[in-house]
């Protein structure tokens, strides 16, 4: 009978574990295997250690996020249940469709990376530095035609040609991958999307990289200017990640998950994903987090509704 | 060619090596297991095993996770087969009349021929990748919006004639996977469309939890109804492979599946899944002899499984030299390779030819594993028929329910099936194929979105599909399929006119 008992024991233990949620459920926001999925799952495997608990990776991008981000506001408020997602589903997404939250119904705790968006050109375009590229846009608005995502990165790119004042078609794509198969094909103009998704076409002269969504040039496109280049630095719109809990997280949990998350992103594994793939590096928490969350929100939101979108 | 040779022999000294036939192996078993059970496909597997490849040379991984892709199509075609599931998406098509041969005591023939016609179709397409895959690869570029719009036209009409039975029903479950396929968000303006405020409903619905309902569980409900009628057929296993004459006969379909399939699979959005269907269709329009189609014709079999292994592995060319992912789960493998610090794009071929040219002699080394893995446990399968409904069933129900629920870890979707399960039955009752339906479905977002896209770009001009030359080629066979389609259609009125003069 004791034995029967061990048994029992040893099959229910891990079984227990998981239904009381001794590990940590990290709901991203992306498909598996993006970018995004890449730098959570980095981040997890050097933060379970640091804080003794065990995470699991749940990918659903359904709905740019707002599914995820419903389970967690819905789910008991104790940390143990966390999203990761890219900014764009928070700062982007709202002003695209209605989303059954809004700021107050998360903590941020962490955000991570920085990268642009990046236009480019056929080889043959009649530009051969940014300052031209831009002048060619505007001395033809509405003429060439760009391939976007239709929704983060298309608000990112038109934030910043309407700043430079230029006006291009939008064409829409289910993400970068589709945008440069069209592109390369010539079946479009411009591309506009993540960098890592061109750059080997850049390097092989497929493509001509003109202009970021960044303030900062990139090394990786030595010929793209970065906004500050054009003084309109306050204009940009990165692409970055970032790691939320749901509103009511008692506050020292949020401390101690936010000190173990910070500690874990700036491990060498991380840099190491960033350098491979021409992202900055950077860390943003607490009141600068939330600064910069506020600021792209409006900012995107005012490009929103200069195109005439509402949710 | 010395070239071609030295490479592949870089690539054969790489695939041989005891480690990555090790990986090489768990690949395709675990492809083969999960293609087996039905709903848990090479897409979640591939998601879950990402983690465990961190620790793996970056070639031994991609093996693997290629193992597992392709493994799947073999596995898949078993559920089918036997138990009129679709084990794997993309033999959805191979129950036509993989499950009818099995009613007829068929079953080790229609698995045989299953895994033989794989094999081909996996060798020459690995061959083909080893010979073509750069220039292949531009050549799927030159597919713009509107090429994509009237090869998804041409597939539509296809469509129609994957139907037996009544064409009016046909178009019309053509219609319903078209209106299906609207849910969603709309990718040019953003609006949510028929969601009724359902997050879930918002990416539109899951195209597992339609094919698994519609023809899974609706397969369980008919059986439910019947009793244990099934008893009937088992006791006819009959043998165990295909006969010298049934592999003949299926030669040239084998073939002809073989080169569609690597054509479809090339094909951004293509892969195993179009290299079925479009396979199916072609062979059903050209065999006339034997029993129909739908009713047990072993090419029924052979065609769809040869083009969906062959699209499977043609499916990698645009991931391996452009780092372009063609379906999700090439999106999956360029993941892999990100994790493991590889650029994914052209340069991988010369930086990294021991990967690449790895790679491509495994998916050899694979598919003849797969064969010796396969058809010695086809005997082993046929004893699954033998299991009771009563215990068979609600296994089958359970790992299907799982199985949906992986694909996005959504419970909404386990729902889903069982509402299109119950769709599903409605739809034998009335005798209306889901498979155009199905067709519809996955081809009508792709051919909307294509549309909208060709015409933004052409500035509101609809001739544009006219005067790009692939194009115009496709759109003048669809018209032309269209007339073969109508034309028994309009004799038979024709015929009933002049009958009714006549009295």
């Amino acid at each position: 009978m004791n034995l029967f008992k061990l048994i029992l024991c040893l099959f229910l233990a891990p079984a227990a574990a998981l239904a009381q949620g001794d590990s940590i459920r990290l709901l991203v926001a992306a498909p598996a295997g993006g970018g995004t999925d890449a730098v959570m799952r980095i981040l997890v495997k050097e933060a379970g250690p640091l804080l003794n608990q065990s995470f699991v990776v749940q990918n659903n991008a359904a709905a740019g996020g707002i599914v995820v981000m419903e389970q967690m506001i819905r789910g008991t408020p104790n940390g143990k249940t966390l999203v990761a997602m890219s900014n764009g589903s928070i700062t982007a997404i709202p002003h695209l469709m209605r989303t059954p939250f809004t700021a107050d119904d998360y903590i941020p705790l962490l955000g991570i990376s920085s990268a642009p968006y990046v236009v480019c050109a056929a080889p043959g375009f009649p530009a051969t530095n940014a300052k031209e590229f831009v002048a060619v846009l505007k001395a033809n608005p509405d003429k060439y035609t760009i391939g976007t995502d239709g929704g983060a990165g298309w608000l990112a790119t038109q934030r910043a040609l309407r700043a430079l004042g230029a006006t291009v078609r939008n064409i829409s794509y289910k993400g970068a991958a589709e945008i440069v198969v069209s592109f390369l094909g010539g079946h479009i103009d411009l591309y506009s999307g993540s960098v890592s998704t061109i750059l080997q076409s850049a390097k092989a002269d497929k493509a001509k990289c003109y202009l970021l969504t960044t303030a900062d040039r990139s090394p990786a496109l030595p010929l793209a200017a970065g906004l500050a280049d054009f003084d309109i630095a306050a204009e940009e719109t990165p692409l970055w990640r970032i790691v939320l809990a749901p509103r009511g997280t008692p506050p020292e949990v949020a401390a101690r998950l936010e000190a173990a998350l910070a500690k874990a992103a700036d491990s060498p594994a991380m840099r190491q994903f960033h350098t491979d793939f021409g992202e900055k590096f950077v860390v943003f928490r607490g009141d600068e987090l939330k600064a910069r969350l506020k600021r792209e929100y409006d900012g995107l939101g005012q490009v929103a509704r200069s195109l005439g979108i509402t949710p | 060619m010395e070239q071609l040779l030295s490479n592949l022999g870089l690539g054969f000294s790489v695939a041989l090596s005891l480690t990555n036939l090790w990986y090489c192996f768990i690949g395709v078993l675990l492809g083969t297991l999960i293609g087996v059970l039905p709903g848990i496909g090479p897409l979640a597997t591939i998601a879950m095993l990402l983690p465990v490849t961190f620790t793996l040379s970056p070639t031994s991984a991609l093996i693997m996770l290629a193992g597992i892709y392709y493994g799947a199509q073999y596995g898949g075609s078993t559920t089918a087969i036997l138990v009129n599931l679709p084990g794997e998406t993309s033999s959805a098509i191979t129950m036509l009349d993989g499950y009818q041969m099995a009613r007829q005591g068929r079953a080790g023939p229609a698995l045989g021929i299953a895994a033989i016609g794989s094999f081909i179709a996996g060798s020459a397409a690995t061959l083909l990748i080893a010979v073509a895959a750069p220039p292949l690869a531009e050549v799927a570029l030159k597919f713009g919006p509107a090429e994509y719009f009237s090869l998804m036209v041409l597939g539509l009409v296809g469509a129609v004639v994957l139907a037996h039975g009544s064409v009016v029903k046909a178009v019309a479950m053509v219609i319903l996977g078209l209106l299906l396929g609207l849910i969603g968000t709309d990718v040019n303006s953003g609006v949510a469309r028929f969601t009724f405020g359902v997050p879930e409903l918002s990416d539109g619905l899951g195209f597992v939890a339609i094919a698994m309902g519609t023809f899974g569980y609706a397969e369980i409900i008919l059986n439910l109804e019947q009793g244990e009628h099934r008893e009937v057929f088992t006791a006819k296993v009959g043998k165990l492979l295909p006969s010298m004459d049934d592999f003949i006969y299926c030669v040239p379909s084998i073939i002809r599946a073989t080169i569609l399939g690597s054509a479809l699979g090339i094909l951004p959005g293509g892969g195993a899944l179009l290299g079925s269907f479009g396979a199916y269709a072609v062979e059903k329009k050209l065999t006339k002899d034997r029993e129909p189609f739908g009713k047990g014709n072993i090419r029924g079999v052979a065609g769809p499984e040869a083009g969906n292994n062959a699209a499977a592995q043609t499916s990698f060319i645009p991931m391996l030299t452009l780092g372009i992912p063609s379906n999700a789960i090439m999106a999956m493998m360029i993941g892999a390779m990100m994790i493991q610090g590889i650029a994914p794009g052209p340069q991988v071929m010369t930086q990294k030819p021991d990967l690449f040219w790895g790679m491509i002699a495994s998916m050899w080394v694979g598919n003849l594993m797969l064969v010796i893995l396969n058809l010695p446990l086809i005997g082993m399968w046929i004893k699954l028929l033998t299991v009771p409904y009563r215990i068979l069933y609600p296994a089958i129900l359970l790992f299907c329910t799982i199985g949906v629920y992986s694909v996005q870890n959504s419970a909404f979707d386990s729902i889903l099936t069982a509402l299109f399960g119950l769709f599903g039955y409605i739809c034998v009752k009335t005798e209306s194929e889901p498979a155009p339906m199905l067709l519809g479905y996955i081809l009508g977002p792709l051919m909307e979105e294509n549309l909208r896209r060709a015409m933004l770009l052409s500035r509101g001009d609809p001739t544009v599909f006219f005067q790009r030359p692939i194009s115009a080629v496709m759109l003048v066979l669809a018209i032309l399929l269209l007339i073969v389609i109508a034309l028994p259609f309009l004799q038979k009125k024709r015929d009933e006119v002049f009958t009714e003069s006549d009295q």
